[in-house]
């Protein structure tokens, strides 16, 4: 198209067109040798690292070579990381999409209406819990699950154990109990979004509280929502040292969720190819769930 | 008599209503779904200071 055609006549030649100038590289080169440097390589030579049989300490320590697929094989029948591939999926999608998420919302939701002293406290308390240190929460839900704790005390079976018997229910609890604030605080940002007058507007249509959530704030609230399940996803999928610190992937594997079966393998087992392996699985499920959320996100953009 | 506030000054409505003209409208200050909405937070909020009370005995204990 012409530049008359398009109606752009008068406005001089396009300057998009000769803005790149191929002398500039020589100013990307610093940052692009530090991108290069402190991220490609360490990604491509973790890359490589899983195709090998290095290990942490043995004969393989210092002389390990080139295995082809032998990790990606093991990986393949090792009973013990399908297990855990189920644990991180129940983890994932019961903790973070729809605890994290439902508990969020919920208080971001009541929050608007809560009387102020009520709204401080309650505030206060879902962001300590956010504040605390990893280590910190899983020593207070150590001490809150162990025979004696107070949730043997509040169901009256002071020598039930629960991070022994419901583990992964407990290391769940803690995970979402850790993470609401974050996910509240995005929703109290999104619902401060909504335009009033829609909702009132629904309101004198006479929809009651329930059609308003589900056809008023929740479809204006989509990006929002879907932005807050990507990074609460992907959290929770590297969550590591609240369960580590709690039950060390037990009792047997029942919390080994893929994290602490990664580090299990390359730092007690020595397998650190075997490991790196395992890590990028988990990769490949991380990319997997963004591209899930991302395809939504666009499919639910006006064209 | 139906009148807005912003219409008359306040000695006006106070004659009209010993008049017995006015019908006043009591909006109720408490309703249900601000009581289950404060409820529920509470609720909420009890949960996540549960995991904290034994923490912070044995802290002072």
């Amino acid at each position: 198209v012409s530049v008359e055609a398009s109606g752009f006549e008068g406005m001089g030649p396009r300057q998009d067109l000769s803005r790149f100038n191929p002398s500039s590289i020589g100013w990307l080169l610093p940052s692009a040798a530090v991108v290069g440097g402190l991220f490609l390589f360490p990604v491509c030579y973790a890359c490589y690292l899983a195709f090998t049989n290095l290990q942490l300490l043995g004969p393989n320590a210092q002389h390990y070579w080139f295995t082809g697929f032998a990790n990606i094989d093991r990986m393949y029948n090792d009973p013990v990381f399908w297990h855990a591939f189920k644990l991180t999926l129940i983890f994932v999608v019961g903790s973070g999409i729809i605890a994290q998420t439902v508990i969020g919302m919920a208080l971001a939701l009541t929050m608007r209406n809560a009387i102020p002293a009520l709204r401080l406290g309650v505030g206060a308390l879902v962001i300590l819990a956010w504040v605390l240190p990893e280590i910190s929460a899983a020593f207070i839900w150590y001490a809150f699950a162990q025979a004696g704790g107070t949730l043997s005390l509040l169901t009256r079976q002071s020598g039930q154990n629960y991070l022994a018997s419901h583990a992964m229910l407990i290391v769940s609890l803690a995970n979402a109990w850790r993470g609401c604030a974050f996910s509240m605080l995005v929703f109290t940002a999104g619902l401060r979004a909504v335009p009033a007058e829609v909702d009132e507007a629904a309101q004198l249509e006479g929809a009651a509280y329930w059609r308003r959530l589900f056809s008023v704030v929740i479809p204006i609230l989509r990006p929002t929502i879907m932005t807050n399940l990507l990074l609460v996803t992907l959290g929770t999928l590297s969550d590591f040292t609240l369960i580590f610190a709690m039950t060390q992937g037990g009792p047997g594997n029942d919390t080994s969720i893929l994290p602490v079966y990664m580090y299990i393998e390359a730092f007690q087992f020595n397998a650190l190819g075997y490991g790196t392996a395992i890590a990028l699985a988990l990769i490949v499920i991380a990319g997997l769930f963004s591209a899930l959320y991302v395809r939504s996100e666009m499919k639910g953009r006006p064209a | 008599v139906s009148v807005t506030a912003p219409d008359l000054k306040a000695g006006q409505l106070r004659a009209l209503a010993k008049a017995g003209e006015l019908e006043e409208t009591r909006y109720k200050r408490v309703t249900a779904g601000a009581l289950s909405s404060n409820a529920l937070l509470a609720v909420l909020g009890i949960a996540f200071l549960l995991p904290l009370i034994w923490v912070v005995l044995a802290s002072i204990d």
